[in-house]
């Protein structure tokens, strides 16, 4: 009886809303990130159209700031995690050998909490009031005097932690207790272990962010005055308790993208990775230091010097543990026999983008140097070097690499190069001029400026419809990849090792029934 | 996935490590509501 039901693929919508198998999961995340990312995506080119030129032309300001906060927001909880969370479901499995994630059900539930959490995010838009207009950061008191769409905001923010909470749980129980005989922590895969610290630092961060979002809907309707000083709260305290979230959700978003590119490099370079132990090593160093630089955030707030010291030199101390990161990739490169297909291009590219943004970190981390640069475009070049450049760089990367295994089918490495490089120009004319803009001191989260920043605004508009034209490429390519095209081999590239490999392209849809043996 | 892929040890590993996890995140969570409400 089991085996028979075992045997059962539904088919259809039940297929979907029913499931509990990883891969059918991996996908609703992936679909549903990308179509958050074509969201976020469109609000970026209301943000980037109004800023085309100084003065106000195209939409009101209140609307200009709901813009930034809720392509925040979508880009980051909509798209980058449930990106990443999709390729876990798809690729953890497969790469430990076990035939599913631990809790299945679990894993539905994960999901499916996600569609409800992104309508009342969308919704809060369309309330009366509006959506939330002060940033993705919420800081009271403008969070605590937004309207109703706010109070949407609140309640997806809510729903989409526990999403994430739950998918973290069901990853860590996976990896922990899942793994094929032979496999040892020390054997398994780096995209397996930089997703192992990741659910860690989710388990960790994410429920603090829910402790303030309660606080915050307490104080906005139950009288408490947590965040209220005319009722003998501080409102900078929303701005510790956030950051101690904001800080370590950096590192959910990009060490899943270090463990992409731990794969794909010495795939392309025909090595195996330089310095496993010591990148395992690095990461866990990442994530334990990313819980105590937090204020790094906020030094503009006033803090003793004490405090200020010791922030700014444990934040300068986590360039070393990424320094060896970058160091092992270059490394795992030199002397290999690379090619350069798509995959590996993001790859490429995404240690490129990230490493800028990592230096630009380093300038922010110093204390005085922060406060010219606080609150500047200077700010917003820097973490999208690094959100764009590593996270998505690296979801992408992921795709095109393992999109053969999952369709069975080669994409267009043609349309796949143009893809990379149109994105990669796109992006640069986009936000490499924004570190001038900060510099010359254009603030963020404006819809107006001084004339003397036109030119550089001007670019970056253009950078940005370039970049988002760019990724009509990509949808035609995955779909065009989905319905068919030349077949791939079980291995797809020449250079991988690893258990996902030993499967047929594409996949059965019950993975490893019997597990296999590692030596 | 059903149960047969599963043995009852490694059934119970699991359970046990969702538990300590769900553990978790509630004293994470406390304690941030905790802070406030010291503050």
């Amino acid at each position: 009886m089991a085996t028979a039901h075992h045997a059962d693929h539904p088919t259809g919508f039940s297929r979907w809303l029913f499931t509990t198998n990883h891969k059918d999961i991996g996908t609703l995340y992936l679909v549903f990130a990308f179509i958050m990312a074509v969201v976020g995506g469109l609000m970026s080119l209301v943000i980037r159209a109004e800023l085309w030129q100084p003065g106000l032309q195209m939409v009101d300001p209140h609307f200009f700031n709901q813009m930034t906060t809720v392509h925040a927001l979508v880009m980051i909880f909509g798209f980058a995690m449930p990106g990443f969370v999709g390729l876990a479901n798809w690729q953890i499995p497969m790469m430990i050998g076990a035939p599913d994630m631990a809790l299945p059900r679990m894993n539905n539930w994960s999901f499916w909490i996600l569609p409800f959490a992104a309508i009342l995010l969308i919704l809060g838009l369309f309330m009366p009031g509006g959506g939330p207009a002060a940033g993705w950061t919420l800081y009271p008191p403008l969070s605590a005097q937004g309207g109703i769409g706010t109070d949407f905001t609140l309640l997806s923010i809510h729903l989409l932690g526990m999403s994430s909470i739950l998918g973290s749980i069901n990853i860590i129980a996976t990896i922990l207790n899942m793994r094929a005989p032979g496999m040892t922590l020390m054997k398994m895969p780096m995209f397996v272990w930089t997703w192992l610290i990741t659910a860690f630092l989710l388990i960790a961060a994410m429920p603090v962010l829910a402790g303030a979002v309660t606080m915050l809907i307490t104080d906005r309707h139950f009288g408490t005055s947590f965040f209220d000083a005319a009722g003998g709260g501080d409102p900078v305290l929303w701005q510790h308790v956030f950051w101690f979230f904001g800080h370590p959700e950096v590192y959910i978003l990009v060490l899943p993208a270090f463990g992409v590119f731990s794969q794909i490099i010495p795939t392309f370079a025909r090595k195996t990775l330089f310095g496993y132990d010591s990148m395992v090593y690095a990461t866990a160093s990442i994530a334990f230091l990313s819980f105590i630089v937090w204020a790094h955030h906020m030094y503009t707030v006033g803090m003793p010097m004490a405090g200020e010291l010791f922030f700014m030199y444990a934040t300068m101390l986590i360039a070393v543990p990424t320094g060896v990161k970058v160091f092992n990739w270059i490394s795992t490169m030199w002397r290999g026999s690379m090619t350069f297909e798509t995959p590996m291009l993001w790859a490429i590219g995404g240690v490129f983008t990230f490493t800028i943004g990592g230096l630009s970190g380093l300038m922010l981390a110093i204390t005085p140097v922060d406060f010219q640069y606080h609150d500047t475009y200077f700010v917003v070049a820097h973490f999208h070097y690094v959100i764009f450049g590593a996270s998505v760089f690296g979801l992408f990367a992921a795709v095109y690499y393992w999109i053969p295994k999952w369709t069975g089918h080669m994409y267009n490495e043609t349309l796949g190069k143009w893809h990379f490089w149109l994105t990669m120009i796109g992006f640069t004319i986009t936000f490499f001029p924004q570190h001038f803009l900060g510099l010359a001191g254009m603030p963020r989260r404006i819809p107006d400026y001084a004339l003397q920043f036109t030119e550089f605004n001007q670019w970056s508009t253009v950078g940005a419809f370039m970049t988002i034209a760019a990724q009509f490429l990509f949808f035609y390519l995955a779909i065009r990849c989905m319905k068919g095209g030349s077949k791939a081999t079980d291995k797809v590239w020449e250079g991988t090792d690893g258990l996902e490999w030993t499967l047929s392209s594409p996949p059965p849809y019950h993975s490893f029934t019997v597990a296999p043996k590692v030596k | 996935m059903t149960e047969k892929h599963i043995d009852r040890k490694q059934r119970q590993r699991i359970r046990l490590t969702a538990g300590a996890l769900f553990v978790l995140v509630t004293l994470m969570f406390v304690s941030a509501a905790f802070l406030g409400i010291g503050a």
